[in-house]
Parts: structure tokens; sequence; C-alpha cells
């Protein structure tokens, strides 16, 4: 855990995709998925992995972190393709044993890589900019209208962003635990299956305990400050679109119109 | 048992942005009954070392050695021999108790460890005792019933049940009160003495820490820069001042006394001792 990058993480600098409103960011990317699901040539999903491209490198978060953040699902990916590649019936071009690998198989696994590829980018992209606190913001101020039909939004978005701040913590006091039960002579890799869920629960009790009672004093801090809800409540920082969350958000409308023209044309 | 660390350097998170240096070129060794203070502000490195130092956490660069075993990360054994003999009470270890009853939490670590049934419970006993906590008493009342203090000499207990010959206890005073610490410093000293257990705390309260371990060590961010008697502390109080210490008042007052030109045989350590030496001061002065 101590080298690797937390899922999720944010990553501060200071960059246009960082400034632009959490909005246009959860709305931008919304759309250039899309714009990747019906895109039908090889030409369009390259173009669209290369605007993406372009967007990350304004976002000045080093290549490194970006293949950081993609490396857990290399694996998946790589067997997606194979199977697909494996497995489309078409023209052969090569055959080995049992194993037959056709024109189209190639072709669909290429396509479906630079998709799977591009949608990866692009959710790791928003998680890396923007914090849990301005998406979390920026869910309420988009479902606002929801309330009208008496959906608690405001509740449920407090109880989604309590829960994300608390899964750090909750790693951290799970690691602590595993640490302390370790300098008692636990081994969590040995011994029977029995035996091995035993000490689990030697890990979770603690966790569990702890959660329970934070959640409890997190209610009572947060009552005792006057916390009751939506009603009446304001923001510190009120959302705001600005000149270039417009240009982000016409740019990837216009790159999802653009592949919907091509659509059902392509195979 | 002596352990030695070597040029110890640990990063947490290395390699990405959040990457963390908590302790650069640390080297000191731990002897065969010491009694060691561990001080510095906080986020100076002070958990990350006894964490290192108990084989929990894997230093990035230098060595840790037992003796004259190198201990080797990669080798389960050398690590497991380590945390045999090296013994680490967490912060608030008492947040970490899982079991319902007194004794099986204090049991957890010798059955872990294969005991039969009778040596389990010759060592819960030992453990208990040393920790002030009577085995009629307490062993079949829950954990979650015993009062603070008691959580706090339980969860010690339950590593003394471990038998280390090196406890490592992190921030030990925390949350204690003045009558609370001091019991459990005699205790603590009750094993230094008696049972020959070398004894490592942390805290951030170095004004206490003076007045009760003969051998201190200052950490500032991540790095060693004093480990010194405190016997002798009047030799570097200069250096301490510098680093921002503030005198408790009966420092404060033979320090002021130095400056007058009064002469003290050792350093005193705490307000008895200061009024001891002044007695004795007076009296030297009178014949
Ligand atoms: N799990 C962790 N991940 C990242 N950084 C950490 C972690 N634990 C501690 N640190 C950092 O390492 C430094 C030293 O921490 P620590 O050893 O806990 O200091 P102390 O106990 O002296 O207060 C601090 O700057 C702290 O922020
Ligand atoms: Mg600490």
């Amino acid at each position: 855990m101590n080298t690797s990058l937390i899922l999720g993480q944010y990553i501060p600098e200071k960059s246009l995709i960082h400034e632009l409103d959490p909005r246009s960011k959860i709305i931008g990317t919304a759309l250039l998925s899309l714009a990747v699901f019906l895109s039908a040539f090889p030409e369009e999903q390259l173009f669209i992995l290369f605007l993406v491209m372009i967007i990350i490198l304004t976002s000045k978060i080093s290549m490194r972190i970006h293949y950081l953040a993609l490396k857990p699902f290399l694996f998946i990916l790589a067997l997606a393709l194979l199977i697909q590649m494996l497995m489309t019936p078409g023209q052969e071009l090569i055959e080995f044993y049992f194993i037959k690998i056709t024109v189209e198989g190639l072709q669909a696994a290429g396509s479906l890589g630079l998709r799977l590829l591009t949608l990866l980018i692009l959710a790791n992209l928003l998680s890396l900019t923007t914090t849990p606190m301005a998406f979390t913001a920026a869910l309420e101020r988009m479902f606002r209208p929801l309330g009208k039909w008496g959906l608690p939004v405001h509740e449920l978005v407090m109880v989604m962003n309590i829960s994300l701040r608390f899964i750090p913590l909750l790693l951290e006091e799970a690691e602590r635990i595993r640490k302390a039960q370790l300098g008692r002579g636990a081994d969590f890799r040995q011994g029977k299956l029995l035996g091995r869920i035993r000490r689990l629960g030697a890990v979770i009790i603690p966790v569990f305990r702890l959660s329970i009672y934070r959640a409890e004093m997190i209610a009572t801090a947060m009552e005792s400050r006057g916390y009751c809800g939506a009603e009446g409540r304001t923001q510190l920082n009120e959302l705001r679109m600005k000149a270039f969350d417009y240009v982000y958000i016409i740019l990837s409308l216009g790159m999802c119109l653009l592949v919907t023209m091509t659509w059902g044309r392509g195979c | 048992m002596s352990l030695y660390l070597e040029n110890i350097s640990f990063t947490y998170q290395s390699g990405t942005p959040f990457e963390k240096t908590a302790l650069s070129g640390v080297s000191l060794s731990i002897n065969d009954g010491d009694f060691v203070g561990i001080t510095g502000g906080s986020g100076s490195g002070k958990s990350t070392l006894l964490q290192v130092l108990s084989g929990l956490l894997f230093p990035f660069a230098g060595k840790l050695c037992l003796d004259t075993e190198a201990i080797n990360p990669g080798q389960k054994k050398s690590l497991n021999r380590l945390r045999r003999i090296v013994g680490l009470v967490f912060q608030f270890p008492e947040e970490q108790i899982f079991e319902l009853q007194v004794y099986d939490e204090i049991a957890f670590g010798p059955r872990n460890l294969g005991f039969s049934r009778s040596e389990v419970d010759e060592r819960v006993r030992e453990a208990m005792n040393h920790m002030g906590l009577g085995f009629e008493k307490y062993s079949l009342r829950h954990c979650h019933s015993l009062s603070s203090g008691e959580k706090r000499r339980l969860a010690i207990a339950a590593i003394l049940a471990m038998q280390p010959q090196i406890l490592l206890l992190d921030e030990p005073a925390a949350g204690l009160d003045y009558e609370g610490w001091q019991a459990l410093l005699q205790r603590l000293n009750y094993l230094n003495r008696e049972k020959g257990i070398s004894i490592v705390m942390v805290s951030h309260h170095y004004q206490q820490l003076l007045a009760s371990c003969p051998r201190i060590i200052l950490l500032d961010k991540g790095r060693l820069i004093l480990d010194a008697a405190s016997s002798s502390w009047l030799e570097y109080l200069d250096f301490l001042m510098q680093q921002g210490w503030e005198l408790t008042a009966s420092q404060e007052l033979v320090y002021r006394l130095m400056q007058k030109g009064w002469e003290f045989a050792s350093s005193p350590r705490s307000p008895e001792e200061t009024a001891w030496a002044v007695v004795d001061f007076i009296r030297r002065s009178r014949k």
C-alpha cells in the first residue's frame, strides 16, 4: 500500500482541467465517454484518444501517475483483448494448432482496446483532478431539481461525501490493527481456512467498532454545531461556470455529434 | 540482546506525489537493560522509528541488526525472530482490543506462538501480574467494561505475554492522568530493573521523558539530532534551548542558579531531585 496509488486519489495541481467546474468535468467526461461508445471507425477512435491525450497534457499531472492509475486495469484489459482476438470468426490470418487469429478478430480487438483505454484514462482523469468534495458538490447541484419530488438529494450526497472521506481512514485503521496483531504472532497468510477467517475477524471487529463509534461522534459533532439537513444551508464556495467550462462542454458535445453522424455506417 | 540501526531511511508512499520521507540516516543501538526515551515534535518520525525497530515497516535504506545477525525484510525467518524479541505497544493500544474477555485478549499472542494450555495460562498470569491486573479479579471480566487506564494496562499485558526482550511503547502516557502515568512508569521501571527488559518509549512530552528515562533521543524532521544520558542534561542545555525546549519550573531554577555561579554535582532530573540538589549545595557551602 505504501508504494501504490490509492484508487480514486486526487492530485492537486494548478491546471486548466483542475480549475474547471466539477459539473462541466462530469458532463464532459460523460459526453466524451458516450462519444467513445458511439465511435465506429478506427480513425474516430484514434482521434478521440488523441484529444484525450491533449487534455491529459494540460492537466500537468505526470505521465507516470496516469500510468500508475491505469496499472491495476491493464491485466483485465489485456485479457479482454485476447478473448476478443481469439473468439471472433472471420478470415483466417494465422493458424497455430487450435489457435486461430482472424483479420476481423485483430480489428475488433484493436477497436475494443482503443475504446477501453480511452474510457479508463477519462475516468482516471476525472478522479485525479477532482476532489471528492467538489465531486459531491457538483452532484448535489445537478440533482437538486429532483428534490422537488421529495428525493432527499442533500442528505444522500452528504452520506456519500462522508463515506468517501471515511474510506482512507478505515484503510488506515485496518492497517494499524493488522500491524498490531502481526506483532503478536498472528500470521495472516498461513494456517487452515478456519483459523484464517478467525484472524480476519480479529481485524474486522475493532475496525467495525471504531467506525460505529466514529459515526456516532461525527453525528453528535454535526448536530451540536447546528447541522439540520439541507434546509437553509448555503455553500461556502458557490459553483460557477466560467467561459472555459462552456468551451469544454461544447468540445465534448461536438465530439459526440461528430461520431453520431457516422454512426451506423461503419461495421 | 542488542538492536542496531545503521543509517536507516524510510519514505512513505515513495514514487507518488505524496512521497514523505519520515526517517533519514538514523543510526542508534538499543542495548541490554536500556531505558530509552525518544522525543521530538509532531511528525518528526517517532512512530515510524518504532515500527522500523519492531520489523513492521521495512527501511528503504540502511541496515537493521539483531546482535550480529542482519535482519533481511525478505526473509521471513529473521523477521519473525525480530518480532518475537521486540514487542510494540501502539499509541492508544486499547483501541485494538478485539476479544470479549480479558483472558482471551492476553492469550491471543501466546496461542499464536503455539504454546500448550498450561504454558499460555502461565504467561497470561505473569503478564497480568506485571500490569497489576489481579488474575482472579480481572481474567473473566469483559474488556469493554474496564476503565481506560485498565484497558491500557490490559493492552500492554497482551504484549508482555509475548515475553519480548525489548518493549517499545508509542506515547504510553497519552490520555492517562498523572497518577495513572506514574503507576505505569513504576511498572515499566520494575520490568526494566528486575526482568531485564529493555524499554524504549516515545513521547512528545520531553520534560516527562527527561525525568523518567536514563537515556534520551531527540528526533527532528526524521533526523536523529541527540542521543545522550539524561542525567547530564545540563551539559547540552544550550543545544536543547536552541531546539526550542521550554524548561520546567525546576529546570529553570537550576539554570538560573547555575548562572549565578552555583555548581551542581549532577543534573537533577525531577523537582524532587532539584530540591535535594539545592539542599545539598547549601549544606556543602555552609561547611
Ligand atoms: N501511513 C502514512 N502515509 C504517509 N505518510 C505518513 C504515514 N504515517 C506517517 N506519515 C508521515 O511521516 C512523518 C512522520 O510520522 P510519524 O512517524 O507518525 O511522526 P510522529 O510519531 O513523530 O508524530 C509525518 O510527516 C507523517 O505525516
Ligand atoms: Mg506518533
